[in-house]
C-alpha cells in the first residue's frame, strides 16, 4: 500500500468525523417526550456554556433553517462546508481564521481547515462533527476526541463496557464514531464503472453513498467506514483511509481513458455545462433545475481538474465559486445573527456579481490565481 | 489476473464456488491488483452481503428482514418477540423493526439477545474495543442504578425532601466514584 499523504486535489474535496453521544438519564429521541427533548437540549447546553472551550463551538440547529437554504448549503460543499464555524480556538492555534475574506484564494477552494460543530436531538443526543479540508484524520480524532472528553466532563454518556457507547440506532454502536471522506468521482460514473467498484468497497467494510440529494446517480460519493463495534477509532480511520488512493488511482484512470477516447468531446461538454449554468438561477428551488446545476457544477469541477478549461473560463469559475462560497458564509451569519458579517458579506456578493462570472469579464483582479494546480494543457 | 478478466461475459461461464452458471462477475479490490470473480447469484450475494450501513440513517429494517428470516418459519417466535416489550421505555421489539431505532440504552440490555444476530450482521463483532469515558461508569447494572437514583433524587428533591437527597446524592457520587479510578 502506498503510504503518500494526500493533499485535497480535485478528487477528494473534504473529509470528516462524526460521533453519535447519548446522555445515560433519558431515553434515546424516538422516545422521548417534547418535554424531555427541551430538557436534553439545555442539560447539553448548560454543559457546553460550562465549558470555556466548549462554548466556542458552533450549535447547527436544523431547526433554524429552512430546507432550501440546507439545500443550498449542501451543495455548497462543493466549495466549501457550510454552517461550521472554525475552530481554531479549540485546537489552540492562535491564527485567525480566515474564511474566504479573499476571493482570490478560492483556487483552495476549501478556505478552512478543520471545523468543529455539534447538533442536539438528532437521531442521538448530541453529534460532534469535525470537518477537514484535507485528509488528516488523525488530527481530526484528536480534535474531536478531545472535545468529545470535555463533553464528557460535563454529562454522563450512555456507555456499556460491552458494547461502547450506545447510540438510538445499532449501526452506530460500539465507538459511535463514523469517519468518512467527499469524492469527486465523474470519470468513474461516466465509464460506468462507479457501481462495480463501490460494490467491491463493502468487502473493505468501507461503504459508499452519493452525496447531496437522494438520487443514487451523483458524482459525489461520501466514502464512510461501515461497522461501528469491536475495531478501534485508528483502524477506522485506517480502513477509510486506505480506500482512497485507490478510488483516485481508479479515477484517474477513467479520466485519462476519457481524454484519449474524445479530448475535444469532452472539453466542449465542460465548456457547454459553464455556459449552461450561467443561464440557470442558482437558487432555484426547483428539484429538476436544483439537479441542472449539481451535474452542471460537477462537470465544471472535472474540466478545472483535468485543465480542460481555457484561462478565461478557469477565471469564470473561480469567481462563479467565490460568489457561492460568499452566499454560503452568508446564510450562516444569518443563522448567527451576526448582521454585521451579513451586511459586508452581501456588498462583497454585490461586487462580485458586477464583477460578472456569467461572462467573461476583463474587469477581474479577484482572479489572479491559477485555477488548479493541475491546470494547462495535456 | 487481470482487470480484463472481468469484463468478459461468457454465457457458459461456471461459477467459482459452486457449478451453477456465473451471471455475476465482481471485481475486488482487496489486494493490489483488481481481482476477479465469477459467481451464481447465491454465491455472489454471500460474497458481497455485509449487512446494510450507512453515513447516517442506517436502512436497519432491511438487515432486519434478511436478519429475521429463518424466524418467519415460526411465526409463533416471531409474533413473541415482536411483543416484548422495554420495561423503561416502552418500545416493542416490532417497533423497532419497523423504526430501526431503539428507545433507551437499557433496550440494549432489554433486547440483548435478540439484537445479539443483528450486531454482528452489521459490524461483524458483538465487544467494543477503543475509547471509553474517562470518568466512565463502566459496567451497565450501575449505570442503570445511576440512572434509577438520579430520577430518585429528582423526586425527593420535588418533595423537598433534601436530608434524603442528599443520601442518593452520596450514593451517586460513590458509584461515580467507583466507575473512575483515574479521577
Amino acid at each position: 500500500m502506498n503510504d503518500v499523504p494526500i493533499e485535497p486535489n480535485d478528487i477528494v474535496i473534504s473529509s470528516r468525523i462524526r460521533l453519535a453521544r447519548n446522555i445515560a438519564d433519558f431515553p434515546f429521541i424516538s422516545t422521548c417526550s417534547d418535554d424531555q427533548r427541551l430538557e436534553i437540549e439545555s442539560v447539553v447546553l448548560k454543559g457546553i456554556a460550562n465549558d470555556q472551550v466548549l462554548s466556542d463551538l458552533t450549535l447547527l440547529d436544523s431547526f433554524e433553517l429552512n430546507a432550501l437554504e440546507r439545500q443550498f448549503l449542501m451543495d455548497l460543499q462543493l466549495v466549501s462546508s457550510p454552517l461550521q464555524e472554525t475552530t481554531e480556538r479549540v485546537s489552540g492555534a492562535s491564527e485567525t481564521a480566515d474564511v474566504g475574506s479573499s476571493e482570490s484564494d478560492v483556487s483552495r477552494e476549501l478556505p478552512w481547515e478543520e471545523l468543529a460543530s455539534y447538533s442536539i436531538n438528532e437521531e442521538d443526543h448530541l453529534r460532534i462533527t469535525v470537518n477537514r479540508s484535507d485528509l488528516n484524520l488523525q488530527a481530526a480524532w484528536r480534535q474531536i476526541s478531545a472535545i468529545d472528553d470535555r463533553v464528557e466532563s460535563q454529562l454522563t454518556y450512555a456507555f456499556s463496557q460491552q458494547l461502547g457507547y450506545l447510540t438510538a440506532c445499532p449501526a452506530n454502536v460500539g465507538t459511535g464514531m463514523r469517519v468518512s471522506v467527499l469524492m469527486h468521482l465523474p470519470a468513474l460514473v461516466m465509464t460506468g464503472q462507479v457501481e462495480k467498484v463501490m460494490r467491491s468497497l463493502q468487502r473493505l467494510n468501507v461503504v459508499a453513498r452519493g452525496e447531496f440529494g437522494d438520487s443514487a446517480v451523483g458524482d459525489f460519493f461520501r466514502v464512510s467506514n461501515q461497522a461501528t463495534l469491536g475495531i478501534d477509532e485508528d483502524s477506522l480511520i485506517e480502513q477509510v483511509t486506505a480506500i482512497v488512493p485507490r478510488l483516485i488511482k481508479y479515477e484517474r484512470e477513467a479520466r485519462r481513458f476519457l481524454v484519449e477516447q474524445n479530448r475535444e468531446g469532452l472539453r466542449r461538454d465542460v465548456a457547454d455545462s459553464l455556459e449552461k449554468l450561467c443561464r440557470l438561477d442558482l437558487e432555484d428551488e426547483d428539484s429538476e433545475s436544483h439537479e441542472h446545476i449539481m451535474q452542471c457544477l460537477s462537470k465544471i469541477r472535472m474540466g478545472v481538474g483535468m485543465g480542460l478549461l481555457e484561462q478565461a473560463d478557469a477565471d469564470r469559475v473561480n469567481r462563479l465559486f467565490a460568489l457561492v462560497q460568499l452566499r454560503d458564509q452568508l446564510v450562516v451569519a444569518i443563522a448567527r445573527e451576526d448582521y454585521r458579517e451579513a451586511s459586508e458579506l452581501r456588498d462583497r456578493i454585490a461586487t462580485l456579481e458586477k464583477g460578472g462570472w456569467r461572462r467573461d469579464s476583463t474587469d477581474s483582479e479577484m482572479s489572479r490565481d491559477e485555477p488548479q494546480e493541475e491546470g494547462g494543457s495535456q | 489476473m487481470s482487470a480484463e478478466d472481468c469484463g468478459r461475459s461468457n454465457k457458459n461461464m461456471k461459477c467459482q464456488k459452486c457449478q451453477k452458471q456465473a451471471t455475476f462477475h465482481i471485481t475486488d479490490l482487496t489486494g493490489d491488483d483488481l481481482l476477479a470473480l465469477h459467481l451464481c447469484p447465491d454465491c455472489a450475494k454471500g460474497y458481497l452481503e455485509t449487512g446494510d450501513s450507512s453515513e447516517d440513517a442506517p436502512v436497519i429494517s432491511d438487515v432486519m428482514s434478511k436478519q429475521l428470516k429463518p424466524l418467519e418459519q415460526t411465526a409463533d417466535d416471531l409474533r413473541e418477540l415482536d411483543a416484548k416489550e422495554c420495561p423503561i421505555c416502552g418500545i416493542s421489539f416490532y417497533e423497532f423493526r419497523q423504526g430501526g431505532r431503539l428507545g433507551c440504552p437499557h433496550d440494549y440490555v432489554f433486547f440483548g439477545e435478540d439484537l445479539e444476530p443483528l450486531l454482528i450482521n452489521v459490524h461483524g463483532d458483538n465487544q467494543h474495543v477503543g475509547k471509553q469515558p474517562k470518568r466512565g461508569i463502566t459496567d451497565t447494572e450501575s449505570q442503570t442504578e445511576l440512572i434509577r437514583l438520579r430520577r430518585q433524587m429528582k423526586e425527593v428533591v420535588e418533595q423537598e425532601d433534601y436530608e434524603k437527597a442528599s443520601q442518593i446524592r452520596d450514593q451517586i457520587r460513590q458509584i461515580e466514584g467507583e466507575g473512575s479510578a483515574s479521577e
